[in-house]
């Protein structure tokens, strides 16, 4: 307990004292008992380390002075080698200017087998609707012919009426 | 030597100069792992596979953040693996000679554990953030500083502060939410 607050019950809190709106009423309690708590300050300090590192902070506990040799010993007893840099990669072995030649030439190849692609696509595309357009005027003249062949085979025919007629009136 | 020409420096070979990566940043390393887990050897152990991991990670970091927050990230998810990890049921005895006579009657393992768990969350989110906003949370929340005061030690406005305060506040409670459960697998 702190100025008659529960510090216990306001460390639980920290997660939404971090996420709540400045304004809200119980960031502003939190944000007030804080200033006067250095305990609770210093539990809040836990979420913060990096940045406390960062501020040149010299921290309590601090790493054995011999942690960079125990882990060089350990590194080279396993044998570890870090992955080469993707960078690095790229980079090995590679004349200035000599992958932006390919790279400019590649871009070139692909502009003119897209104009290519485009002009061809057009050309064959009209003479698909052409050829289509003939055959279908093709279709309906054959369609038209059929008509006309198969009313006068047919006795029955849809001239009969008007045949008869003109009969009559003569 | 800066940290970029150092990691140049590892990677075409110069596996020594590790030992200075280590040095640089082995106390921020040590004070991140060692607020989790209490003992020393345990945390000195903990410490040393932080740098084992970067060291063998080391090729693809590529400079997007400072070297310190790329490491500190790989301590803290380290550390999420760790407190997942079930722990032995057997105490050492040198252990149990450390533990005091009188325990605190609210003192709850479970409850500890899972507090730990949700800070080490909480602290995660806090590395994600990109720098321009975890810099305005700390100075506001842990040095308890105003806007105006925030704004004169970044060079930025008040308003600036505010603004960046609260999208940093929305972007961590994003990060934070828990997972929404589909409504398919709530219905009765």
């Amino acid at each position: 307990m702190h100025d008659g607050v529960d510090c216990r019950r306001l460390r639980a809190r920290f997660e939404a004292y971090l996420t709540l709106h400045p304004e809200d009423e119980e960031a502003r309690e939190i944000r007030a008992h804080l200033a006067a708590c250095p305990d609770c300050r210093a539990e809040l300090g836990r979420y913060f380390i990096l940045e406390r590192w960062e501020e040149g902070e010299a921290f309590s506990v601090r790493a054995a002075a011999g942690l960079a040799q125990s882990i060089i010993g350990s590194l080279e007893e396993r044998g570890v080698t870090p992955p080469p840099s993707r960078t690095a990669k790229r980079s090995e072995g590679a004349r200035p200017g000599r992958g932006l030649f390919w790279n400019y030439l590649a871009a070139a190849l692909a502009t003119l087998l897209l104009a290519f692609g485009n002009c061809f696509d057009a050309v064959t595309g009209l003479a698909v609707r052409t050829g289509r357009l003939q055959e279908g005027i093709r279709a309906i003249d054959r369609y038209t012919q059929r008509i006309i062949e198969s009313s006068f085979e047919d006795p029955g025919g849809w001239w009969r009426p008007f045949e008869s007629e003109s009969d009559e009136r003569r | 030597m800066t940290d970029a020409e150092l990691i140049r420096e590892i990677l075409a070979g110069r596996k020594d100069l590790f030992a200075l990566v280590v040095e640089r940043y082995a106390d921020l390393i040590y004070a991140a792992v060692r607020s989790y887990l209490g003992g020393d050897p345990e945390a000195e152990d903990a410490a040393q596979e932080v740098f084992l991991k970067a060291y063998r990670s080391l090729g693809q970091y590529r400079g997007e953040a400072p070297l310190s927050t790329w490491l500190y990230r790989i301590a803290l998810n380290h550390l999420k693996d760790r407190l997942r990890r079930p722990k032995p049921k057997t105490v050492p005895l040198e252990a149990m000679a450390s533990v005091p006579a009188t325990r605190d009657p609210c003192y709850d393992p479970e409850e500890e554990a899972a507090a730990a768990e949700r800070r080490l969350l909480v602290q995660r989110a806090l590395a994600e953030l990109p720098e321009i906003y975890r810099r305005v949370v700390f100075l506001y929340h842990y040095h308890g500083l105003s806007y105006g005061e925030i704004g004169a030690r970044l060079h930025l406005s008040a308003r600036s502060v505010e603004t960046r305060l609260y999208r940093a506040k929305r972007m961590l409670r994003a990060r934070l939410a828990p997972e929404e459960v589909p409504a398919e697998c709530t219905m009765e």
